[in-house]
C-alpha cells in the first residue's frame, strides 16, 4: 500500500515475547505492495491501549526479496544471494539492490515470492514473532475488489504453509475508516499508495463499493519516472531503486501552484535553470557516508566536497513528480488526478439519491476526508488537495481533509479497531482452519465478503 | 527569441529523428498513427512505469546480467522478468488472454531450481493479473455486481482539458509528437521523447 518510507532506515528494537502470549495472538499484517506493515496483539480481547502498543512497536519492512550489489556480511546464504526485511539494515550499500515484489500492479501474483517474505518476517521479527507451532491468529490486507483467486491463493498459504488456525483478510484502504483518529460515521479514505491511488466512502462501518474509485498511479510509478529524469540529465541511476525513492522522499514537494512555478522558473536563464545548487549527496559505498542512501544537502551548509563525492541538483522534478498524482494527464494517463478522484467517489455515492438527500451526504463525506498511504507525506500534499478540490466542491459545504498522524500505519491500526469491534458484536470474523478443511477456500471468500 | 531559437531546434530535432527514423523503420513515419495505436503506445509506456527493475530471487540466476546496457533495463520485458514476468509477456504477445483457462501452465514451464520443491506448489497460483481480472469481470458479469469491480472502480478521465506539459521533464510544452501526440518542450526532451519512449512503444 505504501512507498517504502524509512522502511530501510533502523526501526525501533524489538521487544521479545514470552511464548504464553504467542500461543493466543492474533498477527495483524497489513501487505503493502510496497511495505509490508505487522504488529501483533497479545490476545482476542485487546484494548485500545494494546492497539496503540501494538502500532507503536509495528514491523515495517520492503514487500520483497532484495538483492544487493554485494553480499552483506550476517545474512545467511541463499540462492541468488537475496535478503529479506530487517536484514537491510546490516546492509550498507542499496546502489544497484534489486527488489523482487510479488504483486503486479497492487496485487500479489508470486505467491512463492510472498510465501518466502512472509515466511521470514513471521519467524525473524521479533515484535512479531510467530515462530513454532503456535500459530494462533492472522489477519491480513488485500487492496479492494481483491479477486477470489488471490483469497484463495492466500488461504492456501496461510492454513497450509504457515499453520495459523484463523484467518481473516480485510480491505486495506477501508481500514483507516476505523482507525481512532476518524471519528465521524461517514468518511472517505484517500489512500494513495505504492502501485495505485484509491478514494473509498465508509458510511457507518460499509464501504459503498460501487462508489470506490480508483487511479493507477502510485508511488513506484512516481521513483521510476524520478529514476529516469535523473539518468537522462544527470547519472545513470536506472538500477538505483532504493536510492531514487529516497531522494524522492527527500526531495521532492507538491507545489502550491505549479504551473506558476514552473513558469517562474522558465524566465530563469537557461544557464541557472539547469545548475542550480546541489540538493542531495549521493551514497557512495568507498568513502562510507553515514547514510546509505546518501543525504540532502542543506543550503545553508553545503560540505566541503572531495572531488570524488557525487552530489545530485534536481530542478522542476522536484514538483513535477508528486505533480501527477494531481496532473495524471501530464504523462498520458487519461484519468482524474486525486482531487477529482475524490470528487467522483462522493458523486457516486450520492448519484442516485433525491436532491436534499444527495446534498446531506456530500457535506457529511466531503466534510471527513481521511488521507492516508505514503504518497500522502510529500510537503504540501493536502494543501494542495484542499486547493484542487474546493472548486469542485459546492460553496455551501465545508470540506475537510486531515491526514492521518502516521499516513502509512493508518489500515493496520485501522484494522485492529475494525476487528475489535466486531468481536464485540459477536458476529463471526474469523475463519478456522476447522471451517476450511471442511469448506475450502471458497468460505473465506464468502466470509470477507460479508465484512465491510 | 529565446522562444524561436527553441522552435527552429526542436523542428530540426524533428527533422533529425525523421531523418533517423526512415532508416529504422519508414512505416511508422509514414502512416500517421492512428488514434488506437497512439492509445496502445501510451498504455505501454504507463506499464513500463509499473514495472520492477528485477530479476527473480533465485530463479533467474542464469538469466541474471549485472552488466547489461542500463537504457534496457527498464521496461524491456527480458528484465522486467521477475517471477511474474514471464507469464506477462505471454500475456502481452496475444493482447487478448483467449486461453483464460491455461491458470497454471504458464508457471510449469519454468524449470524449478528452488531447494524445497514442496513449497512451489503454491506457485500454481502465479497467474498473470490480466487472466484473473477477466475471470473476476465474468463472475460479476453473471452475479450481476458488475458496479463493484476492479474495472468499474477505474477514474474517469478529468474533467479539464489535458495541460500542456512536457511528458519528459514537466516544464511548458509548445511542441506535439507527431507519432504519438505526447507533448515535449526541447530539443533535448524531444529526443529523449523519441529514443526511449515514443518508437519504443509505437513498434
Ligand atoms: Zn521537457
Ligand atoms: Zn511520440
Amino acid at each position: 500500500m505504501a512507498p517504502s518510507r524509512d522502511s530501510l532506515a533502523a526501526s525501533p528494537a524489538a521487544t521479545p515475547c514470552d511464548s504464553a502470549s504467542l500461543s493466543s495472538s492474533i498477527v495483524f499484517l497489513d501487505n503493502g505492495a510496497g511495505d509490508i506493515k505487522c504488529a501483533r496483539v497479545p490476545s482476542d480481547h485487546f484494548s485500545a491501549e494494546d492497539i496503540r502498543e501494538a502500532v507503536g512497536a509495528a514491523v515495517r519492512i520492503p514487500n520483497a526479496a532484495c538483492r544487493p550489489r554485494v553480499e552483506v556480511p550476517g545474512v545467511p546464504r541463499r540462492a541468488g544471494n537475496v535478503m529479506y526485511g530487517s536484514e537491510l539494515r546490516s546492509c550498507r550499500d542499496f546502489s544497484e539492490m534489486s527488489f523482487s515484489r510479488p504483486h503486479q500492479r497492487g496485487y500479489v501474483c508470486s505467491w512463492g515470492l510472498e510465501l518466502d517474505i512472509w515466511s521470514h518476517l513471521l519467524n525473524n521479527e521479533q515484535a512479531v514473532d510467530a515462530q513454532g507451532t503456535h500459530r494462533n491468529a492472522i489477519i491480513t490486507t488485500a487492496p479492494c475488489f481483491n479477486p477470489g483467486h488471490m483469497i484463495h491463493a492466500e488461504s492456501e498459504l496461510v492454513f497450509e504453509y504457515l499453520g495459523f488456525q484463523r484467518y481473516v483478510q480485510l480491505t486495506s484502504q477501508a481500514m483507516p475508516a476505523f482507525a481512532a483518529s476518524t471519528s465521524s460515521h461517514a468518511c472517505v479514505v484517500l489512500d494513495t499508495g505504492f502501485s495505485f491511488s484509491h478514494a473509498v466512502p465508509v458510511i457507518d462501518g460499509r464501504v459503498i463499493w460501487r462508489a470506490v474509485r480508483r487511479l493507477d498511479l502510485g508511488g513506484k510509478a512516481l521513483t521510476n519516472q524520478l529514476k529516469e529524469i535523473i539518468s537522462f540529465r544527470a547519472y545513470n541511476m536506472m538500477r538505483d531503486t532504493a536510492v531514487v525513492n529516497a531522494i524522492k522522499e527527500r526531495v521532492c514537494r507538491v507545489s502550491p501552484h505549479y504551473l506558476a512555478e514552473i513558469a517562474l522558473e522558465n524566465k530563469k536563464p537557461r544557464s541557472r535553470r539547469y545548475t542550480p545548487t546541489p540538493d542531495y549527496m549521493l551514497p557512495d559505498a568507498t568513502t562510507g557516508y553515514k547514510d546509505p542512501l546518501g543525504f540532502v544537502i542543506d543550503p545553508a551548509n553545503v560540505p566541503t566536497l572531495d572531488p570524488t563525492a557525487q552530489t545530485l541538483a534536481l530542478t522542476n522534478e522536484k514538483i513535477f513528480i508528486p505533480e501527477l498524482l494531481f496532473s495524471p494527464s501530464d504523462i498520458g494517463l487519461g484519468q482524474a488526478g486525486v482531487a477529482e478522484l475524490v470528487c467522483q467517489a462522493v458523486e457516486a455515492c450520492s448519484a442516485h439519491l433525491p436532491p436534499d438527500e444527495a446534498m446531506r451526504l456530500r457535506a457529511l463525506l466531503y466534510g471527513n476526508v481521511q488521507v492516508v498511504g505514503g504518497n500522502s507525506l510529500f510537503p504540501g500534499f493536502v494543501k494542495r488537495l484542499l486547493a484542487d478540490m474546493r472548486p469542485l466542491v459546492p460553496a455551501e459545504i465545508k470540506l475537510q481533509v486531515l491526514r492521518a498522524p502516521d499516513p502509512q500505519l493508518a489500515a493496520l491500526e485501522g484494522s485492529m479497531f475494525f476487528t475489535q469491534q466486531w468481536m464485540e458484536s459477536g458476529r463471526p470474523l474469523f475463519v478456522s482452519k476447522a471451517e476450511y478443511d471442511e469448506f475450502g477456500p471458497n468460505v473465506c471468500y464468502s466470509r470477507f465478503q460479508s465484512l465491510a | 527569441m529565446d522562444e524561436a531559437a527553441a522552435a527552429a531546434a526542436a523542428a530540426a530535432a524533428e527533422r533529425n529523428s525523421r531523418k533517423r527514423k526512415r532508416k529504422i523503420a519508414p512505416r511508422v513515419l509514414l502512416a500517421q498513427v492512428d488514434e488506437s495505436a497512439r492509445l496502445e503506445a501510451r498504455q505501454r509506456r504507463l506499464d513500463a512505469l509499473e514495472s520492477d527493475d528485477v530479476v527473480a530471487a533465485g530463479e533467474n540466476d542464469d538469466e541474471y546480467e549485472p552488466d547489461h546496457a542500463s537504457e534496457d533495463d527498464y521496461s524491456d520485458d527480458a528484465v522486467v522478468g521477475a517471477i511474474v514476468g514471464k507469464s506477462k509477456k505471454k500475456s502481452k504477445a496475444n493482447s487478448k488472454p483467449s486461453k483464460a483457462a491455461s491458470v497454471s501452465t504458464t508457471q510449469k514451464k519454468q524449470p524449478s531450481r528452488q531447494k524445497q520443491p514442496v513449497r512451489r506448489a503454491i506457485e500454481a497460483f502465479n497467474v498473470p493479473l490480466d487472466l484473473v481480472l477477466a475471470e473476476e469481470a465474468k463472475r460479476a458479469a453473471v452475479e450481476g455486481t458488475t458496479e463493484c469491480t476492479y474495472e468499474h472502480a477505474r477514474a474517469l478521465p478529468s474533467r479539464f482539458p489535458a495541460r500542456r506539459i512536457c511528458s519528459v521533464c514537466g516544464f511548458q510544452a509548445p511542441y506535439t509528437c507527431v507519432r504519438c501526440g505526447s507533448r515535449f518542450c526541447t530539443v533535448q526532451c524531444g529526443v529523449t521523447h523519441d529514443e526511449t519512449r515514443c518508437l519504443k512503444f509505437t513498434q
